[in-house]
């Protein structure tokens, strides 16, 4: 199973398309007569994990290989890292049933954010910061 | 970023799940010995009626017995197929009999004024009737062990969730647990709807209805009476052993004789002795005494009218319907917020609902909290032993502490009010804002005012018991800036300052356990009161896309 991006192109800013390849070989399949390929989003840190698959496609096991063109939705989260949690985006390539975690997937992870890096969470944070830790919260959030 | 490691939540689903079986199973074996006694009781729904008719009512006393000193015997006669039957079975569970004489005495006027009624008759052995059928009254029952159960299973499923957790520690996240968060919420939501219903069903007959008895018993009226027996009564269970007084005395009211065995309107057991011991020997047997009759209800009486703080235990359900709320709201709240569209006008953030709502959440956890933890302790067992009043002290100083929390809050409410405003509207990373703050009332009593940007990551942990309801919530500022720091007068009372959130940081972001908070801090020292400490969320848009 394999996963190309045009350009072999990892990082992606606000109105960019992924667009790319798939390709696989028959005894990837298992039982599944589908493969899907899915755009998607998740958190990672030591909290609850927090997940989103924001753009699909499948193919049909028997082709062999096919092309995607996938749009990032206006809004999307941008790739960050933070001491909390970080935002990764990633494109995975699985068979559709039957697949076992380990041996029937593919994943190739990405950046999305308006540099086209990732943004760094603490890079204006400093040690004497005036945080406020108490206090009402009122308002939206 | 390196992963959350497995070993620890390995060790933790070892604890988790035998502990869930447990609750689960006893919760299940009492289910089912509750289910059985259910449905031999739910049999008789199927039994044939025939009419019958009351040979004798009575209620025997035997002294002898501490659990159940009083027994209705009922002798019936029965027509069933053209056959004659005499039986004394009042129900399929066993006779009429218990430790309190007022609810048999009521029953016996009832079947007396009767005469006779309708009894159910097995119709494969006809030999066999009740008068009752208490199929209701036992389904009640199989609830209480519903939330053991929910409980057991619920934490049964967290530990086995964390085992699988920790043994896919290499694992990239699978795609398709959408739905994850969206149990645990219903599970929030159901466990918090048993909680709420049991809590609302006992609050009536263990707090509401013994309340108002216990008002009214004022009006109650004095009649003499004569104490038949005067003792004090062992309740033994597994852990401790309670004490009450069991005093029996008879009255007359128009000429006819009836007994009573209560002592007060809301009677039960508690530990300590002695203060049962003193309350007996006030009631000596034998003894000529007054005795408070319900005027509208002879058969009602009591020796000690009034309200007591015994009363104040009745009140212990509100905490299941409490509890049961805030698992409901919590549950209920929606998962993710989308970032809607800038809004372009002046946006105005208020205070007032946060400070009433931390004002009222303290409050009234505080009032329930004492109202329980001070009803227990005013009970008034004098010779409550050492340990147990050890035991209630962090209870109480926890309480105070509430009570202080919600008196603070309470002086925050007639703080002064700071409104904020944002223009030109909600603000979008990298370009430039204003906020302009007023204070509404009593801007003098501000000797300082500081305003504050602050940025704050928040992530929702797995609690120690790691399931889906509940967790910690722990937050941490990636950014903070002061843009106002103040100290006369006129510039306090109103002012404008302007401010540009870097653009390489993120916007306001709400993915339902994981979220990006931006915050405006207003702070203000009011001498010899509670500070002025207002956070106000608002919402931080992207930057502004390149023309």
């Amino acid at each position: 199973m394999t996963i190309e991006t045009t350009y072999n192109n990892l990082a992606f800013i606000p109105g960019d398309t992924l667009s790319g390849r798939v390709n696989w070989a028959a005894d990837n399949l298992g039982t599944s007569s589908e493969m899907t390929l899915r755009l998607f989003y998740f958190t990672e840190g030591n909290g609850r994990r927090d997940q989103k698959t924001v753009a699909e496609k499948s193919f049909p096991s028997g082709a062999g290989g096919g092309e995607f063109d996938f749009e990032f939705p206006e809004g999307s989260p941008f790739s960050h890292r933070g001491k909390l949690f970080s935002i990764k985006w990633a494109l995975e390539f699985r068979s559709a049933k039957g697949a076992k975690r380990s041996d029937r997937r593919e994943r190739l992870e990405l950046v999305y954010s308006p540099s086209g890096a990732e943004i760094d969470l603490y890079a204006h944070a400093t040690e004497g910061m005036p945080v406020v830790t108490t206090g009402i919260r009122v308002g939206p959030g | 970023m390196a992963r959350p490691r497995s070993r620890s939540k390995k060790g933790g689903a070892g604890c988790l799940i035998p502990f869930g079986l447990i609750f689960a199973g006893a919760g299940l074996a009492a289910f089912y010995f509750l289910g059985v006694q259910f449905l031999e009781n739910a049999a008789t729904y199927s039994w044939a009626k025939a009419p019958c008719d009351y040979e004798r009512v009575e209620i025997q006393t035997n002294p002898s017995s501490e659990e159940n000193p009083f027994d209705l015997a009922v002798n019936y006669r029965y027509r069933f197929e053209g056959q004659h039957y005499v039986s004394t079975q009042v129900s399929r569970s066993g006779g009429h009999s218990g430790s309190e004489y007022e609810p048999l005495a009521l029953r016996r006027k009832a079947m007396q004024a009767e005469g006779g009624g309708v009894c159910y008759v097995d119709p494969k052995n006809p030999m066999e009737a009740v008068l009752e059928r208490r199929g209701l009254s036992s389904a009640l029952w199989l609830l209480f062990p519903i939330p053991f159960l929910a409980i057991g299973i619920a934490v049964l499923y967290g530990g086995i969730r964390a085992l699988r957790k920790g043994n896919a520690e290499n694992d990239p996240p699978a795609l398709d647990d959408s739905s994850e968060k969206l149990n645990g919420r219903r599970a929030a939501m159901v466990v918090g709807g048993i909680f709420f219903t049991i809590g609302l069903g006992l609050l009536w007959p263990l707090g509401i209805k013994p309340v108002s008895e216990m008002l009214s018993s004022n009006d109650w009226v004095e009649t003499p009476c004569e104490v038949i027996w005067s003792r004090v009564v062992e309740h033994r269970g597994d852990d401790s052993t309670t004490y009450s007084p069991d005093i029996f005395y008879k009255y007359k009211v128009d000429g006819v004789e009836h007994r009573s065995n209560r002592y007060a309107v809301f009677s039960g057991s508690s530990s300590g002795r002695s203060s049962k011991v003193k309350i007996v020997n006030a009631y000596p047997s034998g003894s000529q005494q007054i005795c408070y009759v319900d005027p509208s209800l002879p058969e009602r009486a009591i020796l000690k009218p009034g309200f007591s703080a015994m009363a104040l235990l009745g009140l212990l359900p509100l905490i299941f319907v409490v509890v049961g709320l805030i698992a409901m709201v919590a549950g209920g709240k929606k998962k993710v917020k989308p970032l809607r569209a800038a809004q372009t006008g002046p946006v105005q953030l208020q205070p007032g609902k946060g400070r009433g709502g931390a004002f009222a959440f303290f409050g009234i956890f505080a009032v329930i909290w004492n109202t329980v933890i001070f009803g227990i302790l005013l009970v008034g067992d004098d010779d409550r032993d050492l340990f147990a009043t050890l035991f209630m002290i962090p209870f109480a100083l926890i309480g105070i502490v509430l009570l202080l929390i919600a008196i603070y809050q309470f002086f925050g409410l007639f703080n002064p009010k700071p409104v904020i405003t944002l223009l030109p509207g909600e603000p979008r990373l990298g370009t430039p804002f204003a906020i302009a703050w007023r204070i509404e009332r009593g801007a003098q009593r501000l000797s300082d005012l500081k305003i504050t940007i602050q940025g704050e990551e928040w992530s929702q942990h797995e609690s120690r018991g790691r399931n889906n309801n509940g967790g910690v919530t722990r937050h941490e500022a990636f950014f903070a800036e002061r843009i106002v720091e103040l100290s006369t007068l006129s510039e306090i009372r109103a002012g404008e300052a302007t401010f540009t959130i870097p653009e390489d940081l993120v916007p306001t972001l709400d993915l339902g356990s994981n979220k990006i908070m931006w915050t405006i801090v207003v702070q203000g020292a009011v001498p010899l009161w509670p500070d002025v400490l207002d956070r106000y969320n608002f919402i931080v848009h992207p930057a502004a896309p390149l023309s």
